[in-house]
């Protein structure tokens, strides 16, 4: 799926009555089957975009486009993986895998073809009559990729997925993402802290600044896959966007502090 | 080796030995202090102790024992009880019907809080016996005004923790119901219902305690049937073993029923 971001601004009401912008006149386009990783320091903006995208928030000004369909309202074709993976806790695993199916009215047996199939891939067989508060975060994780994947949609919008887990879960969880990447073939977008996580998956990286929330800069990342996190171009790479970040957030804090001495 | 794996084997007998004494104890103590309250009270009737409170009007512990066995004999004491719980089935059930629907959409819309709060604030610090003169007004049968009492009990009570829950149900939940392509209206049955639902027991087990409080008052002052008039009406033939039994049993029906909402919670919310 193609993605069309143009011009597109976002406010938000604080409580106080205070204009917070979290996004200002974003503009990005994402080819289809392109994994795009979103970076930047909090606050400025990487759930805003995501969620605008999914169609849970409209933008104020501009518009987003995917296949050149304005979004209006969230679709199956777009999923969705939520930071805390909003998985509900009053169904098992296989029902939460199955919502989706059951209301896009897939017969019994095809729902149940569907489910084994996605069980077997995220390595979830035995788990599918558990309760969700009975899973480990490693498995929670792999139960909303389920969810959501069980849909076949074309676009799957992530925010920080892997943030709550250790360091190797998430390395190897970040394996089996490029892996379902690449069997499945859709336009990824995830949003992350994490710099090497952001090197490791993504063709492109958008570096966003805060304050307000802009786009600064969009690296291509050329680097031969499978990639290695020890090779010297990745080290190299990383120092670089972590310089990008640094200073990127450096600037917005001159610019507020100037904003706020000048009248 | 054989030595360890021997006492590896006695350790977790010798533990759950120590915690079944453990039970049989509180057992002991918990009969031990229900036997007790009856002594006290069969040696204060006894003895006809008049201060500091008359306790010699009362009857004795084994003469209400002896009239209740034959009380459960008799189809009418069972016909009394069954009437009160209808009507306290009646009630919660009409409570649910009402306060559920209600208390989501207060709970989600500012609109609908401003709205119906104001009124309903107004309603609710009114204690159920005093809602009997409008009961009767408004409603034709005795029955169908005992009824609406104990309707008004389980109402607010549940309406409030409706109210609550429906608030508290995180927003990631039914984005995430959207985006897997539920509608508006079947987040409702799908996403809100269910995660509301400890929420609404909770508002159950009180609703039943304060319907068992209307329907108790309702037949006192009005019924012609209902344990709560079986109790008054002892009372007024000078049968106080009667009426004691009458207060017991209103206490166990009271208990039966708050046991059967946490069954009933144990069997619908399975994940917690
Ligand atoms: N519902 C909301 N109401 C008011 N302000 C909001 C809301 N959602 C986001 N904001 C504000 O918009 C700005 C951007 O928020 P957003 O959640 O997109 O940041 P983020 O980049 O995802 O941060 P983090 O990395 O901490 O998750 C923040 O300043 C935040 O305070
Ligand atoms: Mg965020």
């Amino acid at each position: 799926m193609r993605i069309d971001i143009d011009r597109v601004s976002k406010t938000y009401q604080a409580g106080t009555g205070m204009k917070i912008t979290a996004l200002d006149s974003i503009s990005l386009r994402v080819d289809s089957g392109e994994f795009i990783c979103i970076v930047g320091p909090s606050g400025c903006g990487k759930s805003t975009l995501l969620k605008l995208i999914g169609g849970i928030e409209q933008p104020d000004a501009g518009a987003v486009r995917c296949d050149d369909v304005p979004v209006g309202a969230p679709s199956t074709d777009r999923g969705f993986i939520f930071q805390d993976y909003a998985l509900f806790p009053w169904l098992t695993v296989r029902q939460n895998i199955a919502f989706g199916l059951t209301i896009k009215g897939c017969s019994r047996q095809e729902r149940k073809l569907r489910i084994d199939e996605y069980l077997r891939f995220m390595g979830l067989t035995g788990a599918g009559s558990l309760y969700p508060g009975q899973l480990s975060g490693g498995m929670r994780q792999r139960v909303a990729l389920a969810r959501a994947l069980c849909l076949r949609p074309k676009l799957l919008l992530m925010d920080e997925p892997f943030a709550a887990l250790d360091v190797l879960l998430r390395q190897r969880l970040q394996e089996e993402l490029v892996r379902i990447w690449q069997t499945e073939r859709m336009t990824y977008l995830l949003v992350t802290h994490d710099v090497e996580e952001a090197l490791f998956l993504a063709d492109r990286i958008v570096i966003m600044s805060p304050h307000p929330g802009r786009i600064r800069s969009i690296l291509p990342i050329k680097l031969a896959r499978p990639r290695r996190r020890t090779s010297a171009e990745f080290i190299h790479l990383r120092q670089h966007i972590m310089q990008l970040l640094e200073v990127g957030t450096a600037e917005a804090r001159e610019e507020r502090t100037a904003a706020l001495v000048l009248p | 080796m054989g030595v360890e794996r021997q006492a590896q084997a006695v350790l977790p007998l010798g533990w759950k030995n120590a915690k079944k004494r453990k039970r049989a104890t509180a057992y002991a103590v918990r009969t031990a202090s229900v036997l007790l309250f009856l002594l006290a009270w069969h040696v204060l009737v006894h003895y006809n102790i008049q201060y500091p409170l008359q306790f010699g009007n009362l009857p004795k512990p084994l003469d209400i024992l002896g009239a209740w066995r034959v009380d459960l004999m008799k189809q009418q004491y069972y016909n009394d009880i069954l009437a009160s719980v209808f009507r306290v089935a009646a009630g919660i059930l009409l409570g649910l019907a009402f306060a559920v629907p209600l208390g989501l959409w207060i709970g989600l819309s500012p609109r609908a809080s401003d709205l119906l709060f104001p009124n309903l604030e107004l309603f609710r610090p009114i204690p159920l016996i005093a809602y009997l003169p409008v009961a009767m007004l408004l409603f034709t049968t005795i029955e169908s005004s005992i009824i609406f009492i104990t309707f008004v009990g389980a109402f607010f009570p549940i309406l409030l923790c409706c109210r609550d829950a429906a608030r508290q149900v995180p927003q990631s939940l039914v984005q995430a119901a959207h985006c897997l392509g539920c509608g508006p209206i079947r987040v409702v049955w799908k996403i809100y219902l269910p995660a509301m639902a400890p929420g609404i027991f909770t508002g159950l087990s009180v609703g039943i305690g304060a319907s068992w409080m209307g329907v108790i008052t309702g037949e006192m002052m009005s019924g012609q049937t209902g344990i709560g008039y079986a109790t008054w009406q002892a009372y007024h033939l000078l049968d106080y073993n009667e009426s004691i039994i009458g207060m017991f049993s209103i206490g166990l029906l009271g208990y039966a029923s708050s046991a059967l909402v946490r069954a009933v919670e144990r069997t619908v919310i399975r994940w917690k």
